[in-house]
C-alpha cells in the first residue's frame, strides 16, 4: 500500500470519530490518539499465518454501517434475566435483573457508560490492555463502538450469566467493532458470555474486537467467548485480564468462525493467590486460518493457571496454538501448565501447536504437552462395525474427542452454543 | 427376517502384500454355530476382519456373500446394517463416548431416520441385558472401552450384540484373558441368542469355551485355510492331541 493511500484511508477513519458526537471529550482525544499509532502500525505479524495476500487494507473501513437488527432466532439465544444486544455497532435490546440493579451492578453499552460511568471506565479503558502492538489493536481502540460496561461491585455476587450479543450484517457494514469492560470488585462473581455472530456475504468484513477484564482482590470472573463469525469476516481479537490477590479468571473460548482468525489471549496474574484456566475450542474447516496466541504471566507468588486447548481441523483449514506460560522473577510456589491437542479430519488440514514455557524462577512447577494427529481409522472402523456410516463414525469420535473440555464448561447456555457450533462444523 | 447364510469361497486375502488368508472356504447359516480353531498367526483374526471390512485387509481372490448379496462391495457400516456383527478380539478405546451414547446411536444407525428407538426403551433394554451380563449399571456411562479391563472388554463387546441383534455374529477370541466365571457369562449372552435367526462364528484358541456354547461345526484353520472340518468331537481330539497333530498329521493329508 503506498502512503498516499495511507493518508487517504486514516483521514477517512478520522472523519468517522469526528461523526461520533455522544462521545465525550476524553474518549475522543483517546481514539485521535489511536488513530496517530495507526499508520505506523502493521497487521500482526504470525509466523505460521502470513497475512500478506489477505489484502486487509483494501477492506472499506470508512464504508457507512448501517442501521441493522439482530434476527430473531439469534435474539432468542440469549434472552435471558441479563443480556445486552448490538446489530451493526448500536445498542438493539438490554434486559437486566431488578435485584443486580439495586445491589448496584451495572450493565450497559460502553458507548454511553464513558460517559455516565466515567470515574470507573476511564481509569481502566484501555490501561488493562497493553498498548496497541498492531494495526488490528489499534484500529480496534480507535474506532469501537458496540460493547459493555460490566461492573459488580464488592461482595455481589450476580447468580445468573450476563449474555453479551453481537451482530453485524455483512450487507450493510464492513467494520465490526466491539469493546467490552468487565470490573469485578473485591470477592464478587459474575459470569459474562460474549457471542460474536455475522450474516454471510460476499464483501469482506473487518473484525476486530477487545476485551478487557479486572478482577479485584478474591473476585471470581469466568468468562465466556463463541464466535460464530461468518467466513468473509477477517476476524482479530485481543482479550486480556489482570488478575488481583486470590482472584481468579477462568476463560472458556470457542473459535469456530471467520476466514482468518487471529486471536491474542494475555491474561497477568499480578498477586499473591491470582488463578486462571484458559480453556479453548476451536473448529476450523474449507480454507479457514486461525492463529491462537495466549499467555499467562505469573508475575506474583503462589499464582497458578492452566491452558487446556482442543481443535478440530478438516478440509484445507489451518491452525496455530501458541501457548506461552510465562512465570517472572520473584514467582515462586506457582504452578503453570499447559496442554494443547488437535485432531486433524483431512490429510489437507494441517495444524501447529508451540507450548512453551518460560521460567525465571526455581521453585516452581510447570507442565506442557502438546499433540496432534489424525483420526485413529482402527477406532473408525470399530464403530463402523456396529453401523455407523463413516461420518456418523467421525462425528462420534470428534465428540469424544471434544467432551472432555466442554463438558467442564460449567455453564449450560454456553456449552450447548459450544456443542451447536462442533454440529454446525460436522454438518458443513 | 428369513435365516441368515453367509457364504465365504475361495477367499485371498493380503495384508501389506503378505499373503494371509490362502482360499477360505465356509458358509454359517442361521441356526448355526461354527467354531474356528487353530494355532496363533494361522488367519483367524485376519479372516474376522476380512468378513467386517477392516481397512488393513486387502481381499485378491474370492467372494463373500450374506444371504447371496456381495459383502465385499459394501463398506464396513453397511456390513453392520445387513446383520453382520464382529465381537473384537482388541476392542478400540473411545474417549469421551459413554457406551450407552454409542449403543443408541448404533441402534438408531440399524433403524434409519423416522424410527428411533425411544429413550425409555432404550434405557429398559440397556438395564435388562447389563443385569443379565451381570454388569454394573456404572459401565453404560463410562466411556467406551477406556480404562476397561479385557474381560471388561469382552463383557462389553457381548453387550453390544445382544442390544443389536445381528443375525450373523463373528466372535474373535472371546474367551481370551476371562476366567471360567466370565466365559460362562459370554456363553450366556451367546446362547440366548440362539434361534433361526441367528448364526455364530466362534473364532478361539482354547476349546473351553466350546464346553459352554456347544459348536454344530469345528473348523481348524492352518496357514490361512480350513484343513479340516468336524463335528464337536474334534475340538475334544484337539485339545487332547495338541496343534502339533494337525500341523504334521492333517497338512500332510491335505497335500
Amino acid at each position: 500500500m503506498s502512503t498516499s493511500t495511507d493518508v487517504k484511508w486514516v483521514a477517512d477513519l478520522r472523519e468517522l470519530i469526528a461523526l461520533r458526537q455522544n462521545d465525550p471529550q476524553w474518549v475522543t482525544d483517546m481514539r485521535q490518539h489511536h488513530m496517530d499509532l495507526l499508520a505506523d502500525l502493521a497487521w500482526p505479524e504470525r509466523q505460521k499465518t502470513p497475512l500478506r495476500g489477505r489484502h486487509l487494507d483494501l477492506i472499506p473501513l470508512g464504508f457507512p454501517t448501517s442501521p441493522s437488527s439482530v434476527p430473531q432466532s439469534l435474539l432468542d439465544t440469549v434472552k435471558s434475566p441479563a443480556y445486552i444486544a448490538f446489530a451493526n455497532g448500536e445498542l438493539q435490546e438490554l434486559a437486566f435483573l431488578d435485584d443486580a440493579a439495586r445491589q448496584g451492578v451495572i450493565v450497559a453499552p460502553l458507548a454511553s457508560a464513558v460517559t455516565e460511568q466515567r470515574q470507573l471506565v476511564e481509569p481502566l479503558l484501555g490501561h488493562i490492555m497493553d498498548e496497541p502492538a498492531n494495526r488490528a489493536e489499534a484500529l480496534n481502540a480507535a474506532m469501537w463502538d458496540s460493547g459493555a460496561f460490566i461492573h459488580i461491585p464488592a461482595d455481589v455476587k450476580v447468580l445468573s450469566p450476563i449474555l453479551i450479543l453481537h451482530y453485524a450484517d455483512s450487507t450493510r457494514a464492513r467494520r465490526f467493532v466491539p469493546r467490552t469492560l468487565i470490573l469485578a470488585g473485591p470477592n464478587s462473581r459474575v459470569t459474562v458470555i460474549e457471542r460474536y455472530v455475522s450474516s454471510a456475504g460476499d464483501e469482506k468484513l473487518l473484525f476486530t474486537g477487545g476485551v478487557e477484564i479486572l478482577a479485584e482482590e478474591g473476585a471470581h470472573i469466568h468468562y465466556g467467548s463463541l464466535q460464530n463469525l461468518s467466513p468473509n469476516t477477517e476476524v482479530f481479537i485481543r482479550r486480556q485480564a489482570e488478575v488481583h490477590h486470590d482472584a481468579n479468571v477462568d476463560w472458556s473460548i470457542g473459535e469456530f468462525g471467520g476466514g482468518l482468525t487471529v486471536a491474542t489471549d494475555k491474561t497477568r496474574l499480578v498477586e499473591p493467590g491470582a488463578h486462571s484456566t484458559n480453556t479453548m475450542v476451536f473448529f476450523g474447516s474449507r480454507s479457514q486460518r486461525q492463529d491462537f496466541d495466549t499467555r499467562i504471566i505469573h508475575a506474583a507468588p503462589h499464582t497458578n493457571s492452566n491452558i487446556v486447548a482442543k481443535g478440530v481441523m478438516t478440509d484445507r483449514a489451518r491452525s496455530s496454538f501458541t501457548g506461552v506460560t510465562d512465570i517472572r522473577p520473584g514467582a515462586i510456589q506457582s504452578d503453570g501448565r499447559q496442554k494443547e491437542q488437535t485432531l486433524m479430519l483431512s490429510d489437507a488440514a494441517r495444524a501447529d501447536a508451540v507450548p512453551s514455557l518460560l521460567i525465571n524462577e526455581n521453585d516452581v512447577y510447570a507442565a506442557h504437552s502438546a499433540s496432534t494427529g489424525p483420526i485413529d481409522k482402527v477406532a473408525l472402523f470399530y464403530l463402523m462395525a456396529r453401523g455407523l456410516s463413516e461420518a456418523a463414525a467421525t462425528r462420534l469420535f470428534v465428540h469424544g474427542f471434544l467432551a472432555p473440555v466442554i463438558e467442564a464448561i460449567p455453564l449450560e447456555i454456553l456449552r450447548n452454543s459450544v456443542w451447536e457450533s462442533v454440529e454446525g462444523k460436522l454438518a458443513e | 427376517m428369513s435365516t441368515p447364510i453367509l457364504e465365504i469361497k475361495d477367499l485371498h486375502v493380503e495384508i501389506d502384500h503378505k499373503p494371509i488368508l490362502n482360499g477360505v472356504n465356509l458358509t454359517v447359516k442361521g441356526g448355526e454355530i461354527h467354531a474356528v480353531m487353530g494355532p496363533n498367526g494361522t488367519g483367524k483374526t485376519s479372516l474376522a476382519q476380512t468378513l467386517m471390512g477392516h481397512p488393513h485387509y486387502t481381499v485378491t481372490q474370492g467372494e463373500v456373500l450374506l444371504d447371496g448379496h456381495d459383502v465385499l462391495a459394501m463398506k464396513t457400516d453397511v456390513r453392520a446394517r445387513a446383520g453382520l456383527f464382529l465381537a473384537m478380539q482388541y476392542p478400540s478405546e473411545i474417549s469421551g463416548v459413554t457406551t450407552a451414547n454409542f449403543l443408541r446411536t448404533a441402534i438408531n444407525a440399524r433403524r434409519g431416520e423416522g424410527q428411533q428407538i425411544p429413550l425409555k426403551e432404550f434405557r429398559d433394554k440397556l438395564d435388562a441385558t447389563m443385569k443379565f451380563l451381570e454388569m454394573d449399571p456404572k459401565f453404560s456411562n463410562r466411556y467406551l472401552n477406556e480404562g476397561f479391563s479385557g474381560g471388561e472388554k469382552k463383557r462389553n463387546e457381548i453387550l453390544q450384540m445382544l442390544m443389536l441383534e445381528p443375525r450373523i455374529a463373528i466372535l474373535d477370541e472371546i474367551d481370551s484373558g476371562l476366567d471360567i466365571d466370565a466365559i460362562k457369562v459370554v456363553a450366556k449372552g451367546v446362547n440366548s441368542l440362539a434361534g433361526s435367526n441367528f448364526g455364530v462364528l466362534l473364532i478361539t484358541h482354547y476349546q473351553r469355551i466350546l464346553s459352554y456354547v456347544k459348536p454344530d461345526v469345528v473348523h481348524i484353520m492352518i496357514d490361512g485355510r480350513i484343513v479340516k472340518s468336524g463335528d464337536y468331537h474334534l475340538a475334544e481330539e484337539l485339545e487332547s492331541r495338541g496343534y502339533e497333530w494337525v500341523r504334521t498329521a492333517l497338512l500332510d493329508q491335505v497335500q
